[in-house]
């Protein structure tokens, strides 16, 4: 019996079975072991969010430095106001056009330093000019609609500015060759901040409205560490704060976010009533580190640095998305000065309580730019700014008073940039034109 | 005096009764041809804009490995395609009426059936971009039903394979997590989800076997569940993968009504099933693994076999062109063309050229293209090369 009972389960069709069979259990097992969240009943969907990555990097790398400029002239309150000369200025070069006027962000401003000037333009290419205006490289910043608004870091060696295609680029000053892209999000609308070898930029997308901070490495522009999404965008250039190391960034949600090197959730935030969109300023008063921010919630902000706590904010007119200057000095009288929009005014409060010191209307046709502090003389200090439909002005940094302005044939919202005595402004549709006294 | 709204209502009972009538005549096989006649019209809604876009697009072309001609043949107007595919569902459609009405009428029906199926094969393999399994397994099965239109068997064991195949696609760890697919678009099911994956697998790995079994009450649960997962997933990959799926499986439960209806091996269902596994078998042979990388994280390793949703890659691709003194960072839209061909080297390259046919011959492009798989942070290099433009003009 059992001679047949073998042969009839080896018989081909109990073959087929068996084999069927031992394969079913096979992969049941195979399932099992793989999906992880099959008891749990947990799944994880794909994120349609970005994904960050590294899209090109050079195999040669020039080495990475200390900056040689970043965005604020006034990143350091212990560093003097570029200096320049008090008479009035002439236009010594212009260059092709750099802007088509689209979006109305404030533009790139020129980045300046002794081995050229380095300037993205709203139709997304990024220039590097000689000190006499030739043209020493283009690079394209593909796949932008809204071109480049970030102004440009810069050491050494490198260029580094984000685009509104989410890319962060770095690029060899002398070549123009690429030396990394990282693609961050679907935009970046902020400029990036050079501190102790890491970059840091805000970068947010555009399908759902998002936006966080990402520290990169300098050299190969690594992800270090990214912020959690700010369910809002971030239009802010963050700025390291050394003393209290945190990196600021404001955001449209109307609160400024305090981050950690390693990202993640916020050290502090604070609520600003309305969007957070212009830079930060930093200031040192009685040992403590403070942040300045204007809001589009008519005020001027103060706050501690290390932990959020809200010092004094003062009513301004308009909007204000322009970072804030600070006298220089020590005493407690020092002035803050702060640009609005709508009405279109400058703004001048003490830096110990926020009290109005004086206020001043500039006729100007965009005024959401950055105000740009200069000194003269032995002690005389300013500030460049837009005025008078479509002209700059230097005004007096205590009183306000216009002391001299140029027609520059077209308005600006970039920064006015000053290096050894010349003034570098990016028109809002229009050419980079470099101004300075003709000896 | 008939009211109008009686009349309509007997004329529609009419209808439904010689409806009934035909129907109970109609045989497996014709329902099966009728099937793949009807998959030749949905395919026409679904081309309708796109192949236009792509064959009326001069500046990219995406030829087929070997098909290096396919840029000779484009044409700048939309309306040529469009009569083309209008053509192709009106082949579909007569020979789904011939196959449907019957009476001697299914050899004229089949021949329609083979030109509107060599139609679309001819389109199909016009631009790389058209590539999706959901146009190749109707054209394969339609292939099969031509040379034997009587054997169901093959037809059958033809289906089981494809279900079987993509079934072992879908055995890894992106699948079963659902890291390979993308929110929901109707039903959330989130509880149900890690449930419903794994039995897909199960579904396709095992019990799709049973469709062959002699059990009836076990081929019809099979088939059902079939039809449920086809409906539910419509949640996923919207109306047409489910619409070609549901179509071809329909002539089985005609072909279960008969009791002897038990499911043979045949030399063609043999042949179908040795072919298949051929076609899937060719990724994992050098020639045809594309710089050896591994499955999904690009479309062109599988680019004759099934090519499933099962992996989500994500892909980092970069074209950086030197001008003159002039660098251009120029982002190609690889997700433009759908998840399976979003990845493909094939697509940069082409991309790639059609850039430096337009430039000044001294410029070049170099092309990078790295992908990773959803779980993975690392990514893979699948291509790195330099164009010289001039050389390719």
């Amino acid at each position: 019996m059992r001679g047949v009972a073998v042969r009839h389960f080896i018989a081909a069709k109990n073959l087929v079975y068996a084999t069927w069979f031992v394969f079913c259990i096979f992969v049941i097992a195979q399932v099992i072991s793989l999906q992880p969240g099959l008891i749990r009943g947990h799944v994880r969907l794909h994120e349609s969010r970005f994904e960050p990555a590294i899209v090109w990097s050079a195999e040669q790398r020039p080495p990475i430095s200390e900056p040689t400029y970043l965005l604020r002239h006034d990143r350091d309150p212990d560093e003097a106001f570029p200096k320049i000369e008090v008479r009035e200025p002439q236009v010594i070069w212009r260059s092709p056009p750099i802007n088509h006027g689209i979006h109305t962000a404030a533009k790139s401003s020129a980045a300046v330093d002794e081995s050229g000037i380095y300037v993205g333009g709203d139709s997304g290419w990024i220039w590097a000019f000689e000190h006499d205006g030739q043209v020493r490289w283009r690079v394209f910043a593909g796949a932008s609609q809204r071109g480049i608004h970030g102004t440009a870091a810069l050491d050494q060696d490198s260029v580094y500015i984000g685009a509104y295609n989410g890319r962060l680029y770095r690029i060899a000053k002398a070549s123009g060759e690429v030396i990394f892209i990282a693609a961050l999000a679907d935009a970046i609308g902020t400029s990036p901040w050079i501190q102790d070898q890491k970059i840091y930029v805000g970068a947010e997308t555009g399908s759902t409205l998002l936006g966080r901070l990402y520290v990169l490495e300098q050299d190969r522009g690594e992800i270090l560490a990214r912020s959690a999404w700010i369910d809002e965008q971030t239009h802010s250039s963050p700025m390291y704060f050394p003393n209290s190391r945190m990196a600021l960034m404001g955001a449209n949600d109307g609160h400024l976010y305090a981050y950690g090197a390693g990202g993640g959730s916020p050290q502090w935030y604070a609520d600003v009533g309305g969007a957070a969109k212009g830079p930060i300023s930093r200031a040192l008063w009685r040992g403590l580190e403070l942040a300045l921010l204007g809001t589009w919630n008519h005020r001027l902000y103060a706050f501690r640095a290390d932990t959020g706590e809200l010092l004094w904010s003062s009513a301004l007119a308009g909007r204000s998305q322009g970072a804030p200057i600070l006298e220089r000095g020590t005493h407690d009288q020092r002035l803050v000065i702060v640009n609005t929009h709508l009405p279109n005014e400058v703004i001048a409060v003490r830096l110990s309580d926020g009290r109005q010191v004086w206020r001043r209307n500039t006729e100007a046709r965009i005024n959401h730019g950055n105000l740009a502090p200069v000194t003269w003389g032995v002690n005389s200090w300013g500030f460049l700014l837009p005025c008078r439909e479509t002209r700059i002005c230097l005004a007096e940094g205590r009183s306000g008073k216009i002391l001299w302005s140029v027609d520059l044939g077209r308005g600006f919202s970039s920064t006015p940039t000053v290096h050894n005595g010349r003034i570098h402004v990016v028109l809002e549709a229009g050419e980079l034109v470099v101004l300075g006294v003709r000896k | 005096m008939i009211k109008p709204h009686h009349r309509v209502r007997q004329w529609l009972s009419h209808l439904g009764r010689r409806s009934w009538a035909l129907a109970q005549t109609w045989s497996p096989e014709n329902i099966l041809g009728a099937g793949l006649s009807l998959t030749l019209i949905y395919s026409c809604v679904f081309w309708w804009n796109y192949l236009p876009r792509i064959q009326t697009d001069l500046n990219v072309s995406v030829c087929w490995p070997g098909l290096n001609f396919c840029s000779a043949l484009k044409s700048p107007s939309s309306e040529f395609w469009q009569v083309l595919l209008v053509i192709k569902a009106m082949l579909g459609g007569l020979a789904g009426i011939g196959f449907l009405v019957g009476r001697g009428r299914e050899r004229i029906a089949l021949w329609l059936l083979a030109c509107g199926s060599l139609l679309k094969l001819g389109l199909y393999l016009l631009d790389y971009r058209l590539m999706g399994n959901f146009h190749s397994m109707p054209i394969f099965l339609s292939f099969i039903y031509f040379l034997r239109p009587k054997d169901l068997n093959a037809a059958q064991l033809t289906l089981v394979m494809f279900y079987f195949l993509a079934g072992t696609l879908k055995l890894n760890l992106e699948w079963l997590s659902g890291q390979a697919l993308w929110t929901p678009r109707v039903w959330k099911l989130t509880e149900l989800m890690p449930w419903g994956l794994a039995g897909v697998v199960i579904l396709e790995l095992c019990l799709i076997w049973l469709l062959l079994m002699p059990s009836r009450p076990l081929r019809f649960l099979i088939w059902f569940t079939l039809v449920a997962f086809h409906l539910v997933s419509y949640n996923w990959v919207g109306w047409f993968y489910p619409a070609i799926m549901l179509t071809m499986i329909l002539f089985m439960p005609f072909m279960w009504r008969k009791a002897s209806s038990n499911w043979r091996l045949t030399r063609w269902g043999a042949a179908s099933m040795m072919v298949l596994i051929l076609a899937h078998s060719l990724p994992h042979f050098e020639d045809f693994k594309l710089r050896g990388t591994p499955l999904s994280l690009e479309g062109s390793a599988r680019a004759y076999t099934l090519n499933m949703i099962d992996a989500r890659p994500t892909c980092i691709a970069s074209l950086m062109m030197k001008v003159g003194g002039d660098r251009l960072d120029v982002i190609p839209n690889m997700r433009e063309y759908g998840v399976r061909t979003s990845c493909d080297p094939l697509l940069l390259k082409a991309y790639a050229v059609s850039i430096c046919r337009s430039e000044d011959p001294r410029s070049m492009v170099q092309i990078r293209l790295a992908s990773r798989r959803g779980f993975v942070r690392n990514v893979e290099k699948l291509a790195s090369e330099q164009l010289e433009c001039g050389e390719l003009q």
